[in-house]
């Protein structure tokens, strides 16, 4: 295994890091944590939440 | 920011080479992730904002019913757009996470994921990367349009 992938590998978990080690203090078995926990999941998510509110006011006021 | 002015430098470096490719991809997987978390703060902010706007506009008026309220939000469709530029994000995101992990540590690499591993040798990194900036150029428009209504 070459350096310098250790070195991609390493630096595009980082950033990942924190949401697993949340994941893991949430009681989730870190080996249901999947890779999709650490890419952009979260924001997805929170559009579709913001969506749906202004979905529920257009329609319920 | 730093990180993703640092992938926005890298992206404007063709990828010619496989180790550019491979470097620039793994790097704008965790600068891309930041700007998303960004955008979607920014959507969540702007959302509340016209609900209040509209609230305020046509409550208590005739006007406050569901066509209003939906011509008054005006979003044009940009949430939707939104879930499919971060959609697409999400899945280049998780290509080049899979290629690095199957690249360093194949033996590790999930069951759901391990058919998705090839000979290292023959990893597409360009097209990885070249996916990765695609999906952000779809984004980048509605990013800079939250940066403008802040």
């Amino acid at each position: 295994m070459g350096a310098q992938a250790v070195v991609n590998f390493i630096t595009a978990l980082i950033a990942g890091v924190p949401k697993v080690i949340e994941a893991i203090k949430a009681g989730r078995d870190p080996k249901d944590i999947k890779l999709g926990d650490f890419v952009s999941h979260d924001a997805l998510d929170r559009v579709k939440r913001a969506n749906q509110k202004a979905d529920d006011y257009i329609d319920n006021g | 920011m730093k990180r993703f002015i640092i992938a926005l430098t890298l992206l404007s470096i063709p990828a010619s080479g496989c180790a550019v490719a491979k470097n620039g991809a793994a790097q704008f997987v965790v600068a891309s992730d930041a700007a998303a978390d960004e955008l979607a703060a920014g959507w969540e902010g702007y959302v509340d904002d016209e609900i209040a706007r509209c609230s305020n506009l046509l409550g208590g008026t005739d006007k406050d019913t569901k066509d209003g309220r939906k011509e008054c939000m005006g979003l044009a469709g940009e949430g939707e757009a939104l879930e499919v530029g971060l959609e697409a994000l999400i899945a280049a995101q998780l290509a080049v996470k899979i290629a690095v992990e199957c690249d360093s540590n194949p033996l590790k690499v999930p069951a759901e994921f391990k058919e998705q591993c090839v000979d290292g040798a023959k990893t597409d990194w360009v097209a990885l990367f070249n996916s990765l900036k695609s999906a952000w150029e779809t984004l980048k428009p509605y990013y800079n349009a939250m940066k403008e209504r802040k």
